[in-house]
């Protein structure tokens, strides 16, 4: 697994060793709530955290099922002690689902938390059709419901308050096919799970969250008002993808990430995807503490210290350009064609900013410092030629 | 650097058509001529959290591109894996066991309004809405006429017909990519499922490029399971795997053959040597 190659040495070179100060909430684990797990499972104390106010109690680390393709995984990690798992009807097309549902029909139902995420395609669906992907769901799941409904990949408030959908969830939620209903989020994920709060609907938020977003104050904000306003966080995502880099060779140090993200006490229970006993094994060593000691904090600190291909947005270079270029818009741009390789959309987005080819070229040098390090000029001159290359050409 | 950067993005449509996907012109349908492309990196942005599991599978791009027709829409996916184990392999994990196969490609599957097929290294899938109020058109015809063109004469990989015919379970032959069976150490595999008096039997071929890489296998294998065999050698090897109950292993050269969910060894001997017999 990659965080047992994760080689100090790859980040050496950063030279920065310079403790964490991001978890600024963080509580240490020994004063978590802690169970003890039934008598006949192993005697380890566990750190159980609850959903908001749909008063589910998970332990801090749950399951996402999406990777798995061998059923005694499950087992495994059913055995182990997790209780939550999730899934959804895309994943495998449908197969995972049914794998679940395979596994599990053999548990007593109140002892596991079911989630799953219905996806309306690109062009929309009608209510009805999207009460029928989730009927089809719960047949996989060979279920009578659900504990969790989530509407999958929610990245604009239109989607996830389209009243097709909002009405879709009431009506499973009034059936009882599902106990609670959620939207899940990966992308523009502060404003949306703002939007999610402020419809009253929702009452689990599906987020990404690692330390990567470690300066995101948006973000902080979102999880504490959701929390407050009662709703139930889970994190997906904690490793930040496993790599660093593109060509995969600077893995991320995973069980400290885990333990950053739950070191958040408002992240409420996480689902890793887990594919293998050893990092099921690996994992739920974080359910019982979360503390990262000086070499994992090390370790985020100069995976964090990593200049990437990603802008996290965190608008600290606006208004310091004497040009006054809109820079979180060219970063966003350099990302979308270096990092996602999608040069039609970064021609579209620097178009937009109606700016010339070169638009540093009367500046001797540049005043802009950005807290991730990128050389924000050299992005510039280097993005804002892509607008000369006739749109057709891209893809 | 940088010129090189600049230069690929110029180049980069001209990859379409290195890809070999040709979409064709359907009559009495519109479409925009558009063909929406997505690479590793961004193939999120199409299937969100199901792309991690594509990316296991090798996956290499997408190409996308849709037909209208008196408001009925028509969309075909391209998946290229790279190769035609891994594009079999995602076809397989996706497919479900009570699929009726069909000829489309190397086989397919659908229902009124969906059609998945697998030929040469592309996955395939056809996804439509309303298609009853289109007289006269067949996903399965479409599908079938559009995997000739993708590749002409696809076959099986090789390692697929060495699993037996008799009692094999249908649309259970998988490729499973990386950690068989949850294991780190095991990689790639291709299991199949058999019913044998009364139990559901799984076997597995495991092929590596040499024989130490077997060999390494099994003794990590053995480790793992804290089982005592010391210096193990080609043959049979049984293992009580802690997870994954108890796994008769038989080693040949460059293969590590083995079965689960036995009661009865000697069938499953018997069922191992009809594959090894092929070796």
């Amino acid at each position: 697994m990659a965080n047992s190659t994760f080689n100090r040495r790859n980040f050496l070179f950063l030279g920065a060793t310079a403790t964490l100060g991001m978890a600024a909430q963080a509580i240490p684990a020994s004063k978590e709530k802690k169970k003890k797990k039934n008598k006949e499972k192993k005697k380890k104390d566990i750190i159980y955290r609850t959903l908001g106010n749909t008063g589910i109690e998970v332990p801090i680390v749950s399951m996402g099922v999406m990777r798995a393709d061998n059923p005694n995984i499950l087992k495994a990690a059913y055995e182990i002690g997790i209780r939550h798992f999730d899934t959804a009807s895309g994943y495998q097309d449908g197969r995972n689902e049914e794998m679940v549902g395979t596994y599990f029909k053999d548990i007593p139902r109140d002892q596991v938390i079911i989630s799953t995420k219905i996806h309306p395609p690109k062009e929309g669906c009608s209510t009805e059709q999207f009460l029928e992907k989730f009927d089809q769901s719960l047949k996989r799941l060979q279920m009578s419901y659900v504990d969790i409904l989530y509407l999958h990949a929610g990245s604009d408030v239109a989607y996830i308050l389209d009243p097709r959908y909002t009405e879709a969830l009431k009506r499973v939620k009034a059936s009882g096919k599902a106990r609670f209903i959620g939207v899940s989020t990966h992308a523009n994920m502060a404003t949306v799970i703002n939007a999610a709060v402020d419809s009253k609907l929702y009452e689990v938020i599906l987020t990404s969250y690692n330390f990567l977003m470690k300066d995101d104050t948006e973000m902080q904000k979102a999880l504490q008002r959701a929390n407050d306003a009662g709703l139930g966080i889970v994190g997906m995502k904690s490793m930040a993808g496993r790599y660093l880099d593109k060509e995969k060779k600077k893995p991320v140090n995973c069980m400290a990430a885990l333990k950053w993200a739950l070191s958040n006490p408002l992240i409420h229970t996480t689902i890793p995807g887990l594919t293998n006993f050893e990092m099921l094994k690996e994992n739920w060593k974080v359910a019982q503490n979360h503390d990262l000691d000086e070499t994992e904090k090390g370790d985020l600190q100069l995976a964090m210290n990593e200049v990437g291909l990603y802008c996290h947005g965190c608008m600290s270079c606006s208004g310091q350009c004497p040009q006054d270029l809109p820079i979180p818009d060219l970063m966003r741009s350099y990302m979308y064609n270096y990092g996602y390789s999608y040069p039609a959309k970064a021609h579209t987005t620097v178009a937009k900013l109606n700016l010339s080819h070169n638009p540093c070229e009367d500046c001797p040098g540049c005043t802009v410092a950005c807290p991730n390090g990128f050389d924000v000029r050299e992005r510039i001159t280097d993005i804002a030629r892509i607008k000369m290359v006739p749109a057709n050409f891209l893809v | 650097m940088r010129k090189i950067f600049f230069i690929s993005l110029i180049l980069f449509p001209l990859s379409i058509w290195a890809q070999g996907v040709v979409f064709p012109t359907l009559e009495g349908w519109k479409s925009d001529g558009k063909v929406q492309v997505f690479n590793k990196d961004n193939l999120y942005e199409h299937i969100d959290g199901a792309s991690e599991f594509y990316l296991s599978y090798g996956f290499e791009s997408l190409q996308v591109a849709s037909w209208e027709r008196d408001g009925t829409e028509l969309t075909v996916e391209v998946y290229d894996h790279g190769d035609a184990l891994h594009a079999y392999g995602i076809y397989s994990i996706e497919k479900s066991i009570k699929a009726e196969i069909v000829p489309a490609g190397l086989e397919g599957y659908g229902d009124a309004s969906t059609f998945n097929f697998v030929a040469g290294n592309f996955y395939v899938k056809i996804n439509s809405t309303k298609l009853d109020k289109v007289a006269g058109f067949s996903l399965k015809s479409f599908a079938a006429a559009f995997a000739k063109t993708l590749c002409l004469n696809p076959e099986y990989p090789k390692v697929i017909g060495l699993f037996p015919k008799e009692n094999l379970q249908p649309n259970t032959c998988q490729y499973i990519p990386t950690e068989f069976m949850g294991l780190g150490f095991l990689g790639s595999a291709v299991r199949a499922k058999y019913s044998l008096n009364g139990a559901e039997i799984t076997l597995f071929i495991i092929e590596r490029a040499d024989r130490a890489e077997i060999e390494k296998m099994v003794l990590k294998y053995i480790s793992y399971a804290e089982d005592k065999i010391k210096n193990p050698a080609e043959g049979d090897i049984l293992i009580k795997d802690p997870f994954n109950g108890t796994v008769c292993l038989r080693w040949k050269g460059n293969y590590l053959l083995g079965a689960t969910g036995f009661s009865d060894q000697k069938s499953v001997a018997s069922l191992l040597d009809k594959i090894s017999g092929k070796l």
